[in-house]
């Protein structure tokens, strides 16, 4: 008896140890003290999910995401039952998002012969090694929402490739009141439904369309003369500009009286960074001054490979598709990915941060498995040249590099995090709650300091550096 | 000679290798994290008080203070500030981790910090020429200081 491993397990494979080593580096990062605590204690003292849900409506002034407190809540109450094992279901949801969107992009991405199986290997490091993906896994407040924004928007693209029927579209609406309720960036899953319907998927009918318009109008009725709620202004968050990074007063007295130019220079450096790698929330941090004695090398490998994925996803946008000769721009993937990364850089305009693009990113990504298929398929319809060997090899080499750096980011992220409770809670710091209401923190710091032990700095210097720390 | 079959199969070797490589490493890594929370790359751990003290780790400070002497002398790798292990107590490596917490809790969580070592202590931190250590120690003893016989870890 012989076994003969498919593509698609061969790719299913390879999916599995991504997600296995992802998810467990995820899984070790304790919650974190910073916008998780505070969150946790109010929501705990909410007698039910319901009160949650309306104490979530009213918790900001320019915030609109009760779903926040509402899947706290109900992890809150999983946590209650499983004997107040926080760490455990919080960091075990947040391990579980990641391997369901790992999944969900195998799924989409549907491999059937070797040159797919392979394309999604590549694809694998450019979702992996992209700095909007470390973002999304690295923080939690304290749960990812990001990450759950990423998983509707590819889920609702799935939905998409369906044929569709009644239960698609319930589950795409659902999906939007949950994202929308969720992020302010959750309206992008909106954009992915029209980009897909445009594009000629049917999966998801005109009519939920023309109710997801009608939920789009209702949020904003709910947001404005219901609740009174107003959008960013400038200087509520720092954020980068040319290649400094301003404070909130900083940029208070320099874009106060012409903020559509602050909003005009962040709409477009979010576009611009998931296929460029930069600028990095903003800031130009590869253009700033560099220190003679340790030379920020992994801007190097990071554009670059950047500039390589997307020469590739421009060479693939305007090929003309074999059976109609439709430019593949038009194709859905593409115009998802556009409405994706358009849609969260404008709902960012006020400032820019890595994770808010992370959507996009797996939208990108998408794209360049979709770019290095076809690619591989014409190369190989070309006289053979071991050039092409070598360069491809070269570039996908850089991108595995990248990809590591995500591992060294997520552990750094738990020494990071684990530090937290001990460097913000007194003498140190403040306590993020007063004593009295701190009913849920004793157990939280005694969970945090005996999981994920990691020391980032106990590794050889300037190999940290090649990822962009020290 | 590089026909079209093997230029397809070492094209689709090139585009993939990479990507299983990384895969099989954070993979077994990954199922050594989930079974053991032991990650086998990129996860090295504080061995003694003073490696902790020195790299920073907070955490495993205050959680190995519960069980080891707080003045206690062991051989501590400090990468990012020595280039080769030194035999530190926590206080000293606290000094060589340029933190002026780290010193703040270690002694708070009980090492002694006498005339003796606090001119060591100083020492160091004048050969780091580390503003923020030496500025925390002068609340102690802001005297001349002489540093002839003693031992700087480099």
């Amino acid at each position: 008896m012989s076994f003969e491993m498919t593509p698609r397990a061969a790719a299913w494979f390879v999916t599995a140890l991504f997600a296995i080593g992802v998810s467990a580096s995820v899984f070790r990062i304790p919650i974190q003290v910073s916008d998780s605590v505070e969150i946790l204690e109010v929501v705990d003292r909410t007698p039910s999910v319901a009160a949650a849900f309306e104490q979530g409506l009213h918790a900001s002034n320019t915030m609109l995401r009760p779903m926040r407190q509402v899947g706290t809540r109900l992890l809150l109450d999983v946590a209650h039952v499983t004997g107040d094992r926080y760490n455990l279901v919080f960091r075990g949801f947040h391990a579980a998002g990641a391997v369901l969107l790992i999944a969900l992009f195998t799924y989409v991405t549907r491999p059937r012969d070797w040159s797919g199986a392979a394309a999604l290997c590549f694809a694998m490091l450019v979702l992996t090694g992209l700095h909007t993906f470390g973002g999304m896994m690295r923080e939690a407040y304290p749960i990812n929402h990001f990450l759950l924004i990423a998983i509707y928007c590819l889920a609702a693209f799935a939905i998409a490739e369906t044929r569709g029927g009644l239960v698609a579209d319930i589950a795409v609406c659902t999906l939007f009141v949950i994202a929308s309720l969720t992020l302010e960036s959750g309206l992008v899953v909106f954009g992915v439904a029209v980009a897909a319907y445009v594009a000629g998927l049917r999966g998801i009918s005109r009519g939920a369309l023309i109710a997801m318009a009608i939920l789009a109008v209702a949020y904003v009725v709910l947001r404005v003369p219901v609740l009174h709620m107003t959008g960013n202004a400038v200087g509520e968050r720092q954020t980068g500009y040319g290649t400094e990074m301003l404070t909130t007063s900083e940029l208070r007295a320099r874009f106060g009286n012409v903020p559509w130019l602050l909003y005009g220079y962040t709409v477009l450096c979010s576009v611009l960074t998931v296929p460029f790698s930069q600028p990095i929330a903003g800031q130009w941090t590869a253009f700033a001054p560099w220190d003679p004695q340790a030379p920020p090398l992994f801007f190097l490998n990071d554009i670059g490979t950047s500039l390589a994925a997307t020469a590739v996803v421009v060479w693939y946008l305007l090929r003309r598709r074999p059976p109609d000769g439709r430019r593949r721009w038009r194709d859905p993937a593409p115009l998802a990915m556009v409405a994706v990364l358009v849609g969260s850089a404008v709902l960012s305009y006020a400032y820019a941060k890595s994770e808010i693009m992370s959507a996009a990113g797996v939208f990108y990504a998408l794209v360049v498995y979709l770019g290095v298929r076809e690619l591989a398929e014409v190369l190989v319809r070309r006289k053979p040249q071991p050039i092409v060997l070598l360069l491809v090899l070269f570039v996908s080499t850089a991108w595995a590099w990248r990809a590591m750096g995500l591992q060294y980011r997520l552990q750094r992220g738990a020494f990071e995090a684990r530090s937290e409770w001990v460097l913000r809670l007194p003498p140190f710091s403040p306590p993020p709650v007063p004593p009295a209401e701190a009913r849920l923190t004793p157990r939280l710091l005694d969970e945090a300091l005996h999981r994920g032990r990691t020391n980032p700095f106990l590794l050889w210097p300037p190999y940290a550096r090649l990822w962009g720390e020290n | 000679m590089l026909d079209a079959r093997r230029f397809r199969l070492l094209l689709t070797a090139a585009l993939a290798v990479p990507g299983v490589v990384v895969a099989l490493i954070t993979g077994a890594s990954g199922f050594s994290a989930w079974l053991f929370d032991r990650p086998l790359v990129l996860a090295p751990m504080p061995r003694n008080l003073s490696e902790a003290a020195g790299n920073r780790d907070v955490a495993d400070v205050v959680v190995m203070s519960q069980a080891a002497d707080m003045n206690e002398r062991e051989l501590a790798r400090i990468p990012l500030r020595l280039r080769e292990s030194a035999m530190l107590t926590p206080l000293e490596a606290a000094v060589i981790s340029e933190r002026a917490y780290m010193i703040r809790l270690v002694r708070e969580l009980g090492a002694h910090l006498d005339a003796r070592e606090l001119r060591t202590l100083r020492c160091i931190a004048e050969a780091r020429r580390d503003r923020g250590t030496i500025a925390y120690l002068a609340q102690f003893d802001a005297s001349a200081l002489n540093c002839d016989d003693v031992r700087i870890p480099k």
